[in-house]
C-alpha cells in the first residue's frame, strides 16, 4: 500500500483473487489414484469411431429421395474415401489420394451410367453444390445454395419447384450433408476390411492406371476397379459390384470433367413452355430464417474480406468515405481490423480497387508478432496505416451497420414487439426475391438508450445465398405505426436523430472461389436531418458505394487468430518506444513530458500525443479534440506512485491553481518500456 | 504446441493408454486445484466435479482437435461447464452476494477502481469470494488461467512465458487485458440488477 492510499494494480488483483484461496492446495493422493483408474477405463472404453454411425450414413443415402444416380455418385465418392482413409495401403493409397484430390478439384463432373437399364446422366458441381440428373426425359436439379429443387415430369409436362426448408428433408443443407457423410467415411480409416491394389492395363492401345479394391466393411461388401485417366490423373471409369446391394452384374460409371455444367433444367431439354405445377410454398419468417441459417452454414469456414465505402466527389472522382475494414475468419473466430489508408483517392472502379489492395496489402503495415524479431527502430510510426480497432473473438464479426446487415443476411432479429409480414415475391434481374416487411415500436431502454420506431422492407435473394439484395430502412420518432405516441415520455430526442432513411441495393454480385455468392458492390443512400450554417435543420442525402472483396482461399496464419497476439495498444507502444528511444531530444523529466503532451494537444498534433501517451492510440483524438478548448495548465512536482516505477505529475488549470493553490488532476507516467529510461504517460485525467 | 503435447494428442487419437496417462499426469492435479478454487465448497463436491470432468474428457479425448485450443483449455472448458452447472443450482447464493455488493458503500467500490485501500472486512467476506468465482467463470478460459497463475500460484511473467512459448512482455500485456476483462465481467455481474444496468 502506498502513501496515497492507492493499491497497485498487481497487488490489488492478487488480494482480490486471493479471496478464493491463494497458494497451492493439494488433492488427496487416494482421490487422484481413484480418478486415474476410473478415467483410464473410460478412455479405453470410448470409441473414436462408431461403425454404426457410418453404416447409418450409408443406409441414409439409399433411403433418401436423392435420385438413384446421385446415390451412386455419392457411394462412389464414399468408396474413395473409404479406401483412401487406410494408411496401410502404402504407395497405392498415396497415388489414389492424388487422384481423389484432382477429381474433387474439377469444376464439374459429368457421370454416365445405366440404372435399371436406363441410361442416366449426372452433372455435379461441388463448388457450389449443384446437381443435375437426366434419366431419359426426366430431369431433376438441385441447387443446395439456392435451397431449391426442380423436378420435370415429361409425361405431365410440368415442372415442380420445391424449396428445401425442413431440416429433416434429406435435401436440406445438402452440401453440409455431403460434407458430413464424407467426414464420416474419413473417420473409418482405422477400420479393417478394405484392400487396394494398384496396377496398369492397356485399354484400346492406351496405358491406364487401375486401382482394384475390395470392401468388406460392416454392412457393405463389394469390389470394383477404378480406371484413371493418365492425362488428367482423375477417375475416368469405375466398375463396381456391390454384393450387399444384391447386384447381379457390375455397374459401369463413366466420368468426364467439363469446364461448365448445365445452366438450368432447360439446358437439358426441358421445354420452356412446360407448366409450373407448383411454385414454392408460401414463405413465413421461420422458414426464411431456416433458409438463411442454412445458407450461412454453407459459407466458407475461412475467409479474408475487405470492405470499403466510397463516395463521389463533386468532380466525379471517388473518395473513401470511411475506414476500410478487413475481416479474417477461421475456425469460427473473427479478427476485424479497421484502417484509414493513406490512399484517400481510391481508384475509380472496383477492379482497380481490388488490384490496389492486392498490390498494397493493407495488413502489411500491421505489427504482427513475427515482427518482434525485427529491430524495433525499423518500425515507423504513423506513416502508412492507422490501426483503429481490432477484435478477435467467436461472437461474430462485430460488424456494424451495412456490413452486418449485408454480410451474412443476419437481419431478422425477431422480438415480440416486432411485426413481420411477408411481401409478395418480387422479380429482380438475378431471380425471384423474397420480401419481408418489419415494423418495430420505439422505446426508451432502462439505460436511457432511445430506439426510434423502425420500418424496414428487406428483399432477400434465395438464388444468391439469401443475401439482402434490396433494403429500405426508416427510423422515425414520429412514426404513424408507433402505437404509444407518448413513448419518449420525459426523454429528449436530438432533432438530428428524429428520423433517417437508408436504402441499399446490390448492383453487382461476385462469387468466391468455392462458388458462394456475395455482394461485390452495393449502392447505399442515406437521408437524414442536417444542420445548416444558420442553425436551421434541412434534409441531407448522401450516396456511396460499398465495395466488398472476398477471398476464401487465402491462408490465414495462426498468429493472426491468436487472441494473445499484439493489440492496438501494444502495437502503438512498440512503435512509440522505438521512436522515444531513437529521438535526439526527449523531455528530461516527467513534468516536462506532461507539459509537452498538453502542448501537442493544444496544437492538435495527434501523432505526437500518441507518442507521449502510447496507450492512447486506440482513442480517436481527432474526434475528441475537434472542438476542444485547451486551458493553460500548471504542473506540480512529480512524485513516486507507490513502489512501482511510475510517477504522478499533479496539475491544474492556471485559474484554479491561482484561486485554490491546489492541483486537482494528475497524470501517471512511467519509464518501464524505454531502454533509455525516458518517461511517457500511462494515464491521465 | 510443444513436442510433448503433440505426442500426447497423437496418442489420444490412437486411443493409447500411455497418452491418457501422460495427460493425467500433466493436468489432473492442476485441474483439481482450479476446480477447488472455483467451487470453494466442500472437498466432496470438488471431487465429484473433477470426476465428472475427467470422465467427460476421457470419453471425448480421441476426438480432441488441437486446432480448437490447447489440452489445458479443453479440460478447463469442460471443468468450467461443470462448475457453472453446479453454480446454477446455487443461484440464491450468488443473488445474495450481488445484493451484498450493492449494499456496500463507496470505499469498497473505490478500492476496486483502485482509488483507495482495501477494506479488510470486504476482503474476508464470503460474498466477495462468490462474486470472484462467478466472475472467473465469465471471462475467457485463457484469461482465467493467466490470472490464477499470476495472482494465486504466484508465477512470474517470466515463468509463465517460459511455459507458454511466449515472452514476458507478451504475458504482461495479456495480464493487463485479463484484468480489464475481469473488471468488466465483475461489474457487469454485480450491476446486473442495479438501476440503469444493461446499457
Amino acid at each position: 500500500m502506498n502513501k496515497t492510499g492507492t493499491d497497485h494494480t498487481e497487488h490489488r488483483f492478487a488480494r482480490l483473487l486471493g479471496v478464493i484461496g491463494r497458494g497451492t492446495p493439494t488433492p488427496d493422493p487416494e482421490l487422484l489414484e481413484r480418478l486415474r483408474a476410473q478415467s483410464t477405463q473410460a478412455f479405453l472404453a470410448a470409441e473414436a469411431v462408431r461403425p454404426t454411425e457410418v453404416k447409418r450414413m450409408l443406409m441414409r443415402v439409399s433411403a433418401t429421395l436423392i435420385p438413384s444416380v446421385a446415390v451412386a455418385f455419392l457411394i462412389a465418392i464414399a468408396a474413395w474415401w473409404l479406401l483412401t482413409g487406410h494408411e496401410p495401403m502404402g504407395s497405392a493409397h498415396a497415388d489414389l489420394m492424388q487422384v481423389v484430390e484432382n477429381t474433387k478439384a474439377a469444376e464439374w463432373v459429368h457421370i454416365r451410367m445405366k440404372v435399371d437399364g436406363q441410361q442416366t446422366e449426372v452433372w455435379v458441381s461441388l463448388k457450389p453444390t449443384r446437381l443435375f440428373t437426366k434419366e431419359g426425359e426426366r430431369v431433376e436439379a438441385v441447387d443446395y445454395q439456392a435451397g431449391r429443387r426442380w423436378k420435370y415430369d415429361p409425361e405431365a409436362r410440368t415442372i415442380t419447384i420445391l424449396e428445401m426448408v425442413n431440416e429433416e428433408d434429406p435435401f436440406a443443407g445438402g452440401g453440409s450433408y455431403l460434407d458430413s457423410m464424407l467426414a464420416a467415411f474419413e473417420r473409418v480409416k482405422d477400420e479393417e476390411g478394405v484392400s487396394l491394389v494398384k496396377g496398369e492395363e492397356i485399354i484400346e492401345g492406351k496405358k491406364y492406371t487401375i486401382f482394384t479394391f475390395r470392401v468388406e466393411a460392416e454392412g457393405v461388401s463389394g469390389q470394383g476397379r477404378m480406371i484413371i485417366d493418365p492425362e488428367l490423373n482423375r477417375v475416368a471409369r469405375m466398375e463396381r459390384f456391390v454384393e450387399s446391394e444384391g447386384m447381379s452384374e457390375p455397374q459401369v460409371i463413366e466420368f468426364e470433367y467439363p469446364r461448365t455444367g448445365p445452366a438450368d433444367i432447360y439446358a437439358l431439354g426441358v421445354p420452356r413452355d412446360a407448366e409450373i405445377a407448383s411454385r414454392m410454398p408460401g414463405w413465413n419468417v421461420p422458414k426464411i430464417k431456416n433458409a438463411i441459417a442454412r445458407a450461412e452454414r454453407q459459407f466458407a469456414k475461412s475467409y479474408y474480406a475487405i470492405i470499403a465505402e466510397v463516395a463521389p466527389r463533386s468532380d466525379g472522382t471517388l473518395r473513401l468515405s470511411r475506414a476500410v475494414t478487413a475481416i479474417y475468419k477461421r475456425d469460427g473466430n473473427f479478427r476485424v481490423e479497421r484502417y484509414s489508408p493513406p490512399w484517400r483517392d481510391v481508384p475509380k472502379d472496383f477492379a482497380a480497387f481490388e488490384a490496389r489492395t492486392k498490390q498494397e496489402p493493407i495488413e502489411s503495415a500491421c505489427f504482427y508478432p513475427a515482427n518482434r524479431q525485427r529491430n524495433a527502430t525499423q518500425v515507423r510510426m504513423g506513416t502508412a496505416v492507422k490501426l483503429e480497432r481490432k477484435k478477435i473473438g467467436n461472437s461474430g464479426p462485430g460488424l456494424e451497420g451495412i456490413e452486418r446487415r449485408m454480410w451474412h443476411a443476419v437481419v431478422l432479429h425477431l422480438g415480440e414487439d416486432v411485426e413481420h409480414s411477408i411481401l409478395p415475391e418480387t422479380k429482380s434481374k438475378f431471380g425471384d426475391l423474397v420480401g419481408v416487411e418489419k415494423k418495430a415500436q420505439g422505446k426508451v431502454h432502462r439505460s436511457g438508450y432511445v430506439q426510434e420506431p423502425l420500418h424496414a422492407i428487406v428483399h432477400f435473394n434465395p438464388s444468391r445465398n439469401w443475401i439482402i439484395e434490396r433494403a429500405k430502412i426508416v427510423w422515425d420518432a414520429d412514426a404513424a405505426w408507433q402505437k404509444d405516441k407518448d413513448w419518449v415520455k420525459d426523454g429528449v430526442i436530438d432533432p438530428l436523430s428524429r428520423w433517417s432513411k437508408t436504402w441499399y441495393q446490390v448492383i453487382k454480385y461476385a462469387q468466391t472461389q468455392d462458388g458462394y455468392w456475395y455482394p461485390a458492390q452495393i449502392q447505399h443512400e442515406v437521408e437524414f436531418p442536417h444542420h445548416l450554417a444558420d442553425g436551421e435543420i434541412d434534409d441531407s442525402r448522401r450516396q456511396s458505394v460499398i465495395l466488398i472483396y472476398l477471398d476464401t482461399e487465402r491462408e490465414i496464419p495462426d498468429q493472426l487468430m491468436e487472441p494473445d497476439s499484439i493489440t492496438p495498444d501494444m502495437f502503438a507502444e512498440y512503435k512509440a518506444m522505438a521512436i522515444i528511444d531513437s529521438r535526439e531530444d526527449w523531455p528530461a523529466v516527467p513534468e516536462e513530458v506532461a507539459k509537452a503532451y498538453w502542448a501537442a494537444r493544444r496544437a492538435k498534433q495527434y501523432d505526437e500525443m500518441v507518442m507521449l501517451w502510447p496507450d492512447s492510440a486506440a482513442i480517436d483524438w481527432s474526434e475528441v479534440c475537434a472542438d476542444e478548448r485547451i486551458h493553460e495548465y500548471v504542473f506540480g512536482e512529480a512524485r513516486k506512485d507507490g513502489e512501482s516505477q511510475r510517477v504522478i505529475v499533479p496539475y491544474a488549470t492556471r485559474d484554479r491553481y491561482e484561486r485554490d493553490g491546489t492541483y486537482n488532476m494528475k497524470m501517471r507516467l512511467t519509464n518501464e518500456g524505454s531502454s533509455k529510461g525516458r518517461y511517457y504517460i500511462v494515464s491521465g485525467n | 504446441m510443444n513436442d510433448k503435447t503433440r505426442e500426447i494428442v497423437a496418442g489420444l487419437r490412437r486411443g493409447s493408454r500411455e497418452a491418457w496417462s501422460q495427460l493425467y499426469e500433466a493436468y489432473a492435479e492442476r485441474l483439481w486445484r482450479e476446480v477447488f478454487r472455483l467451487m470453494g465448497g466442500k472437498s466432496d463436491d470438488v471431487a465429484d466435479v473433477v470426476q465428472e470432468v475427467l470422465l467427460a474428457a476421457a470419453k471425448s479425448a480421441r476426438n480432441f482437435n488441437p486446432e480448437r485450443g490447447s489440452l489445458w483449455h479443453w479440460l478447463m472448458g469442460i471443468a468450467r461447464h461443470q462448475v457453472a452447472l453446479r453454480f446454477r443450482q446455487q443461484t440464491a447464493r450468488l443473488a445474495n452476494a450481488r445484493r451484498w455488493w450493492l449494499s456496500l458503500d463507496g470505499p469498497a467500490k473505490e478500492w476496486l477502481a483502485g482509488t483507495r485501500d482495501a477494506p479488510p472486512d470486504v476482503l474476508e467476506s464470503k460474498e466477495l469470494a462468490s462474486l470472484v468465482r462467478a466472475t472467473l467463470l465469465k471471462i475467457p478460459t485463457h484469461y482465467q488461467t493467466l490470472l490464477t497463475r499470476r495472482h494465486l500460484d504466484g508465477d512470474s511473467p517470466v515463468e509463465i512465458a517460459a511455459q507458454t512459448d511466449s515472452t514476458p512482455q507478451a504475458v504482461r500485456a495479456r495480464l493487463v487485458r485479463a484484468r480489464r476483462a475481469f473488471r468488466r465481467a465483475f461489474l457487469s455481474l454485480v450491476c446486473r440488477d442495479s438501476p440503469g444496468a444493461g446499457s
